[in-house]
């Protein structure tokens, strides 16, 4: 719906945009940020002090200390425990919507570009899609199906993939007046050819770019499912259920939803800075489009 | 047989000696004026009172509708609209003598064919209808007479008509007529009804009009003498606990329905507020389903009894609001039964926990513990459930859905073992609703229990208060034997106020009458 | 340029049928009960089994799905299972909550966004810029909800400074709601005001890299002239793409932060109304936010024409 800023075409990715990458200050600091937390989620089983969901009936509402040094929760659970174990589940819950977003993404995208018979009606159920703010298509998919991390996945994974499809029909629309497939079409290859080939190889790079913010934007919205009660169900840690688990004590007990926030930022942030870093090494020419 | 006159004498004259005796006047200036502001944790899905059991339903209605009996502090029946009861001796007669000169909202003056409108009304789209099944015929004899013929014995008829859980409002008859949610909100309770907002607020102010009922000295639970002092209340409806002790700490709102326990103690040295706690409020319960294997096994249902520490699972669940009480009615009230099923409570006793298992047979099958969200205490008591059988070694998963999921779900035999409730207005209103929760053709546990329904029959049906109360004590004893249900323990509330709130007395809702601004 | 208009309004026709049937096919996927909900705990299956009939749930889908449309196309949104109002009633009373707040937002994210993004752009590559880019990447990072309990946190409850939540109407009182609203907005609006920078900063450096605009300079003209007159009109396309696409962000952020801050307003409405299984509301509320959403990004579309006139011609 939105119209959306030029798309650029794509660049190559070749030894040019690595040096120009490792260069990037801000893609240095954003992985820096985003490594951290993925090496949390990683070894969360040898560094997190507590079993995430073991609970401690005397100390309950603890106070960080130097035995729980982020305070525990109602059940006196380890809040450092659970947001170490979370980062696990938030991670894998935004990686597989990254994932699937981008593979429907890119057949989507890529049939709407090439097959202009079928762009009308391919980009007319996208623009339906998003005409519904995000998170709130995620949540009523995500009520429909039932709180599960799976769930989860599949809503966010709906009402994110019309993004990745625009972005790649954009590119798609683009590269397909290149005279390279014009001379692969010249010589007679075929569609599909053309397409796994030609096309979707040089259409690669925004979607790379716009898969590390929708990585971002699904954490955000992960939290968001879970801190309403139709994400992953408790006690599963996840940042938006630590949230939740701490929102009605912010004044007696503020570390509980505390620390989840700041490692949504960190991850967010890092993923942010990462796209950005990115962008502008395969192409600086693209325009922020998020 | 129930002594027709020691009984009319209970429920009419002797009324104002005991709220005398257990209230005393208060000799403090009493101030009129003010607007108050009530925050609640829900908001009303309606404000059609007989058609909704909502706390935050009632919490509003009550001061707008009155009942015809309505329950003193210590949940005993009283007359409020009517002047007195007279039941025939052969328990199918309830004759009610209005209170003359009653004013509702409109101005119009109450009489017999409002109340038999209302009560029609009660029956026809109350949440609490059952009540009036046994009810054959309503005649009105007279202006100021209404009469409900019972086509059987009901023992537990006052009760129902009597409890606050969905009021049987009397309402004008032009407004009985009307559906569910249509009607106007007119009573005859101290305060009118002026605006509602969902999920926003509901705007009430006082009625000048309003007839005290002088049969009594001071307010009386729902019943009473009642006095509005403030000029309005509004209950404004806010989820966000945090947001509602922030705002009693800054003056924003003057009373709580509802402070968590751990707020309550960070604010108990603050001058400007003052807590009142009410325990018991209700108690914490897991349901067991015995429709199916394993949990059809006593031996099984055993373990699970013995293995709980209940002191561990209502301290988490409260954050320590509790007391430990294997009643399945409230100690001090009539059908109290004792110590009966006591020792089979909170054993904690792991050894034979794990005895009690190894003889059920039990081969690792998994168990569900179904829980929600959204009710308090709901999550936390699974949650604690869950981790003390696991380390009996009974294989154990927790199932948190919202509410409405869970309410659905556990209405089916199956894709559940445990299911955490809570019980509150059920065992304030006696023994009726929770008796029968557990018999009838739906039982809770989807298992037809004869113990049960042995005592549910007797309850119901016995004229004389000896006998049910033997009944209900037969109730308990089957529910520890056989373990029906278990019972965890007994929950409360902390109601809060600004200092300034002079005369203010806790009770299952905030009353905003006989209170005023110092 | 009426054409374009025209063409524009028709093409978001589909888009309506397309939003109004996903609408309902979510919906009829909700698990859980309003009936027995309804019912109350002590009802029997038969009396659910009556409620369902009566509210129509035990119909087949197209059955459903044939009535849902034909009402709707009557301008008929149905009746709230729980509320006793029509949907449309329900909806329309909260509508101005969300609005407002959404609207006060949207005032927040173009004044700091665009300052930001203005002076960020002016003072490129200094400390200045890389401060401020350096805030608005963290405001863009940060979970609303989050910040607005932070929010209730700091300034309500240590400062006292704010209301912790509740909604005064704008006729009753401005001050009231503006009192109420403030904090609502400001968690709404940062992550919001951090987009709206980069756009605007990155727009910026594009338009004084142009060849005019450093004739402008060369020429002596003031650099606030230079700035204010070439290089904000060009920039504006930005902000009009950044107001489409962060309108549907506020208003999907609404639905937690009204929870949050106890607001009156259509979110509450309809997360209250998913919890509850209140089909028709959550159904009403579903495309009502879409539509709106669908009409702001018209409107959208056309002050992107207007303000980039190849637009226009180019489709």
């Amino acid at each position: 719906m939105a119209a959306s800023p030029a798309t650029a075409t794509a660049a190559p990715v070749g030894p040019g945009a690595l040096r120009r990458l490792i260069r990037h200050r801000s893609f240095l600091i954003g992985a820096t940020l985003f490594t951290f937390v993925v090496a949390m989620a990683l070894l969360a089983d040898w560094i997190a002090p507590h079993p995430p969901n073991q609970s401690n009936f005397r100390y309950r509402f603890g106070e960080p200390n130097d035995i729980y040094w982020l305070g525990t929760d109602r059940s006196g659970r380890d809040v450092l425990s659970r947001v170490i174990y979370g980062s696990q589940v938030s991670l894998r819950i935004g990686l597989m919507v990254v994932i699937v977003t981008a593979f429907f993404g890119a057949i989507i995208g890529s049939i709407a570009g090439y097959f202009r018979a079928l762009d009308d009606i391919i980009m007319r159920v996208m623009d339906g899609m998003m005409a519904f703010p995000g998170i709130l298509l995620a949540i009523a998919i995500a009520a429909a199906l039932g709180p599960s991390e799976l769930n989860a996945v599949i809503a966010l994974s709906i009402a994110y993939t019309p993004r990745t499809s625009r972005i790649v029909r954009a590119s798609v629309l683009v590269v397909r007046e290149m005279e390279y497939v014009e001379a692969a079409r010249a010589i007679g290859a075929g569609h599909l050819r053309i397409l796994l080939r030609h096309i979707l190889p040089n259409s690669i790079t925004p979607l790379i770019v716009q898969m590390t913010f929708i990585f971002a934007l699904a954490i955000l919205a992960e939290a968001v499912l879970s801190f309403i009660g139709v994400g992953p169900p408790p006690p599963t840690p996840t940042f938006g259920n630590i949230i939740a688990d701490g929102r009605n004590y912010i004044q007696e007990a503020p570390w509980i939803s505390l620390f989840p926030g700041i490692a949504i930022a960190m991850c967010v942030l890092g993923l942010n800075l990462l796209g950005d870093g990115l962008r502008d090494a395969l192409d600086p020419r693209m325009k922020v489009e998020r | 047989m129930i002594n027709r006159r020691q009984f009319n004498r209970t429920l009419g004259l002797g009324a104002s000696a005991i709220a005398m005796s257990s209230l005393g006047a208060p000799a403090i200036a009493q101030r009129r004026g003010g607007d108050v502001i009530v925050a609640t944790q829900a908001a009303p899905p309606t404000l059609d009172a007989v058609t909704s059991s909502a706390e935050a339903s009632r919490n509003i209605t009550l001061h707008v509708f009155e009942t015809l009996l309505a329950r003193d502090e210590a949940a005993n029946v009283k007359p409020d609209l009517a002047e007195s009861v007279d039941v025939s001796s052969d328990g199918l007669q309830y004759k009610f003598t209005l209170r003359r000169g009653v004013k509702f909202h409109n101005g119009k003056v109450m009489t017999s064919a409002d109340v038999k409108g209302s009560l029609e009304r009660f029956a026809r789209v109350g949440n609490s209808r059952q009540v009036m099944a046994p009810v054959a015929a309503i005649e009105t004899p007279d202006s100021n007479t209404v009469i409900c013929k019972l086509s059987a014995p009901s023992p537990g008829f006052l009760e129902g008509m009597s409890s606050p859980r969905a009021p049987a409002a009397i309402v004008p008859a032009e407004e009985a007529g009307k559906a569910a949610g249509q009607m106007e909100l007119i009573g005859t309770g101290p305060f009118r009804f002026v605006e509602f907002r969902p999920d926003s607020h509901a705007l009430l102010r006082r009625f000048d009009d309003y007839s005290q009922n002088t049969n009594y000295q001071a307010r009386d639970g729902f019943a009473g003498k009642k006095t509005a002092h403030f000029d309005s209340v509004r209950f404004r409806f806010m989820p966000e606990a945090g947001a509602r002790s922030a705002g009693l700490q800054t003056g924003e709102l003057h009373v709580l329905d509802s402070l968590d326990a751990l707020s309550a103690q960070r604010l108990q040295s603050n001058s400007a507020l003052k807590m009142h706690q009410m325990l018991p409020w209700a108690y914490q319960t897991l349901i067991l389903n015995h429709s199916q294997a394993p949990m059809n096994n006593l031996k099984l249902r055993q373990a699970i009894q013995a293995a709980l520490n209940m002191e561990e699972i209502m301290a988490i669940s409260t954050n320590g609001l509790f007391r430990l009480e294997h009643g399945w009615q409230h100690p001090g009230t009539q059908y109290f039964a004792g110590d009966v099923g006591k020792p089979l409570y909170n054993q904690k006793n792991a050894a034979l926990a794990r005895r009690l298992l190894q003889e059920s047979g039990y081969r690792n099958e998994q168990l569900t513990v179904l829980t929600d969200s959204n009710i308090g205490g709901h999550q936390a008591t699974g949650e604690v459930a869950q981790e003390q059988l696991r380390a009996i070694g009974i294989n154990i998963r927790l199932n948190v859905v919202d509410w409405p999921t869970a309410f659905q779900m556990r209405t089916r035999p199956e894709g559940w073992h445990i299911w955490t409730l809570q019980m509150g207005i059920e065992p304030y209103e006696g023994p009726y609703n929770v008796v029968s929760f557990f018999a009838g053709a739906n039982p809770a546990q989807h298992a037809r229990d004869e113990g049960i329904e042995a005592a549910n029959t007797k309850l119901n049906t016995a004229l004389q208060l000896a006998d049910r109360q033997a009944a209900v004590r037969e109730f308990q004893a089957r529910m520890y034997d056989n373990v029906v249900a278990i019972k965890c323990g007994d929950t409360g509330r902390i109601q809060a106020t600004r200092a300034n709130v002079e005369n203010y007395r806790p009770y299952r809702i905030p009353r905003m009458w006989d209170c005023w601004f110092s | 340029m009426f054409a374009f208009i025209v063409g524009r309004i028709l093409a978001a026709i589909p888009v309506l049928v397309i939003v109004s049937l996903l609408t309902f096919v979510i919906i009829y996927f909700v698990p859980g009960d309003v009936a027995s909900e309804l019912a109350g705990p002590t009802a029997t299956p038969d009396e659910i089994e009556q409620i369902r009939d009566r509210l129509g749930l035990n119909q087949p889908f197209v059955t459903r799905l044939v009535s849902w449309y034909g009402a709707l196309l009557q301008g008929d949104l149905g009746h709230s299972f729980l509320l006793n109002q029509t949907v449309s009633h329900a909806i329309l009373e909260r509508l101005p909550v969300t609005l407002s707040v959404t609207a006060y937002a949207l005032v927040i994210v173009l004044l700091i966004g665009m300052t930001t993004g203005i002076i960020a752009a002016v003072r490129a590559n200094t400390w200045v810029d890389q401060g401020m880019m350096g805030i608005a990447l963290i405001g863009l990072s940060l979970p609303d909800f989050w910040l607005g309990l932070v929010m209730i946190y700091v300034f309500a409850v240590v400062l006292g400074w704010m209301p912790t939540g509740g909604y005064v109407e704008f006729s009753e009182s401005p001050l009231g709601w503006l009192r109420m609203t403030t904090m609502p907005a400001l968690s709404l609006a940062l992550t919001q005001v951090g987009l709206l920078a980069r756009m605007t900063r990155s727009g910026m450096l594009e338009v004084l890299r142009q060849d005019y605009v450093r004739t402008a300079r060369a020429k002596g003209l003031p650099g606030w002239m230079v700035v204010g007159k070439h290089a904000l009109a060009n920039v504006m396309v930005q902000v009009v793409t950044v107001v489409g696409v962060s309108v549907g962000i506020l208003l999907g952020g609404q639905i937690v932060i009204e929870s949050v801050f106890s607001l009156p307003g259509v979110g509450r409405l309809i997360v209250g109304a998913i919890l509850r299984r209140d089909y028709p509301v959550i159904q009403g509320g579903l495309l009502l936010t879409a539509t709106i959403f669908v009409v702001v990004n018209l409107i959208v579309d056309l002050l992107y024409a207007y303000f980039d006139p190849r637009i226009r011609y180019g489709r």
